[in-house]
Parts: C-alpha cells; structure tokens; sequence
C-alpha cells in the first residue's frame, strides 16, 4: 500500500462501544472491532492520511513495536476496508 | 364452503382464498393446519394469498407480491408443495408488512403455559427449529417454528402456523396442524426470557451444554437470523436492551432437541 492512502470512514446502520471494542452494524451484519481499529474509525470521520493515523495512535497507545507502525496500520486498514468499514484512497 | 381462510399471521390480517375447481379440497386442507392463527375479525384483510389447487391456473406465479392490496397468487396440483408454498408466501407478507417495528428473528419459541415467559430458539433453517417445538411444545405455548416477532417491551406476538415438518426427502416439507401432535397456542401474552442460538450437531456427544455467550458475541450470533434489522431504529441498540435484560442468552451444542429438557425449568419454569 502506498505511503500517500487516505482513509476514511464508512457509514453504518448503528454501533455500541464496550470496553474499548466496538460492535458495527454493516447493512444486516454485525462485525465487532478490537485494537487499533476503534480509534482508527473514530479519528477518520474525514479523510485522514497515513501520516495522520499513525501520529493518532501513537497518541492514545504510544509508540508502535518496531519500526514499521505505518505497516501495522496499512495492515488494519486493510482489514476495516474489506469490511466495509473504510473507504481507501490510494493514489 | 368459505371462499377465504381469515388469519392473523405477526398480528397482521392476511386472508388465504382458495380458488379453482379443487378449492373446497384445498381449502379442507388449509383449515385445520391453519386453526392457530385464525382470525375471527370477518373484515377482509389488505393482504392476502390466493390458492389454487389444480385447473388450469395451477401454475406458480404473484412470486413479487407482497404489498397491499394485491393477491399473491399460488398453484400446484400438489397438495403437500401448495401447503408449503402457502405458507412461505403468508410468512413472507407478514414479514414484510412487519419491517421496522418487530424485531424478527428466525426462531422457534415456545412458553410457560401460565406465566408466558418464552424460550426463543434461533437458527438458520433446517437447524432444528420445529424439532424443538414437537419435542418441547408439548404442555406451553407454541409461538412459532419458524419467526419470532418481538415488540419493544419484549413482549412477543405469536405465529402458532402449520409446522413444517422435513421429510426424508430433502428441501420437501409436511405442513402439520400443530394440535395434531399435541402443540397448543398460548392464552397470555408471551415475553422473551432466554435466548438460545441453536447449535445442533450430530457428532456431538454427552449432555446437552449451554455455551454463555457475552453481549457482542450474542449481538453477532443472533443477527445473520434476522429480518430487516437495519431497517429498525438503533437496530443494534433495540438488540442490547433485549439481550442486557435476560439471565441467559446463550449457545446451546447438543444432538437430540429433548436433551434441552432439562434447561427449560431455569429458562422459563417448570410447568409440566
């Protein structure tokens, strides 16, 4: 995935919040996200750059494991898109 | 011979009429399968589905219907398919006229006799619904083999229809009269008091077991089974003040359906 995506949050049907984790209502699917997916979602209510999420995260969990937090996040972006829970843009 | 078989089906009127030059066997056929829902409100309902048994209308067609003021119209000159086509298509209407203010479950259920608390039993078709009507329905309430509809206050209006029985034969179904294997319909107003996800398995082995399952792992079980839930308010939240109030929602892994006997005093009281 390019170092220029955006991302940018799907709308949904409804959600709950418990304890950190989410739980989305995608059409009539229920999909419950856990880790960095939470605060990813609720950072990219507009269109947020790579750059800008990874600044996000390592604000609320401080700083990644290793030296590749952009791949950690590209890797949950991934994930949330193929849920239909975030729209890419990949220049 | 009457023309039409008045129901009540998800608490909406829905008419079957029997047409053709076999109606007053068709219609011999559908009324006792039907005595459940009978409706005694001799208004014609907006909704209805016309039956033809043999004849020359006796192929199947009306296949979109499902707004008001319009037949659903069904033929075969097979009894045992026009009974189970019958029935899709009025489940079907209710359904549909129901979208977006019952929470809808696919589900059998069945309750105390006396106080109305109720056991809703979901899972996909062919899972073992009916199944856990004839074997547990008989001395409660019979609410439903196939669709459960749960008003807000969790209170649940009863679909007692014809149980569909699977043949041997498979995607083949006997359309039964409830009382004939004993099922009765509930005389007070039913509630839901345990939710279980039916996980039958014919490998399973030993006593039946209730797997407790948390308010998202319940929330993502139950929801494959239901009707146009996106179509509710809050659908997911309309699904937490159902499940946030039982004392058990659970997955319930057994082979047998009278092996969840033993459950049903904690779920819904012994009454038998």
């Amino acid at each position: 995935m390019s170092d220029q995506v955006r991302a940018r949050r799907l709308p949904v049907a409804d959600q709950l919040e418990r304890d950190g984790e989410w739980l989305l209502l995608v059409e009539d699917r229920a999909v419950r996200v856990t880790g960095l997916a939470p605060v990813i979602l609720a950072f990219a209510d507009d269109w947020r750059t790579l750059d800008e999420l990874v600044a996000e995260l390592e604000r609320v969990f401080g700083e990644a494991p290793g030296d590749d937090a952009a791949g950690l996040v590209c890797q949950a972006l991934d994930e949330l898109a193929a849920q239909g829970l975030l729209e890419l843009d990949v220049p | 011979m009457p023309a039409v078989l008045p129901l009540t089906v998800l608490g909406v009127p829905v008419d079957l009429k029997f047409a053709g030059p076999r109606s007053a066997e068709a219609y011999d056929a559908f009324a006792p399968r039907w005595a459940l829902c009978h409706r005694d409100n001799g208004a014609t309902a907006e909704r209805a589905v016309t039956v033809t048994l043999g004849g020359p209308d006796g192929g199947t067609n009306g296949g979109t219907n499902g707004g008001s003021n319009e037949d659903g119209t069904i033929g075969s000159d097979d009894l045992p398919l026009l009974l189970q086509l019958a029935t899709q298509r009025v489940t079907y209407q209710a359904i549909h006229a129901n979208i977006g203010s019952l929470l809808m479950f696919h589900a059998a259920a069945v309750c105390h006799p006396e106080t109305g608390a109720a056991l809703v039993a979901i899972a996909p078709g062919g899972t073992g619904k009916t199944t856990v009507c004839r074997t547990l329905g008989r001395g409660r309430g019979y609410l439903s083999d196939e669709t459960v509809g749960v008003r807000g206050d969790n209170t649940i209006v009863p679909y007692p229809k014809p149980l569909s029985v699977r043949r041997t034969d498979w995607d083949a179904k006997d359309e039964t009269d409830p009382r004939s294997i004993g099922l009765a319909a509930a005389t007070v107003t039913p509630y839901v008091a345990a939710i279980l996800l039916l996980a039958r398995d014919d490998e399973h082995t030993g006593p039946a077991r209730l797997e407790p399952l948390d308010l998202f792992d319940a929330i993502i079980g139950m929801t494959p089974e239901t009707s146009s839930l996106s179509r509710l308010p809050r659908p997911l939240h309309r699904l937490e003040e159902l499940v946030g109030g039982l004392p058990v929602v659970a997955r319930a892994h057994y082979k047998e359906a009278a092996s969840l006997e033993v459950f049903l005093g904690e779920l819904i009281g012994d009454d038998r």
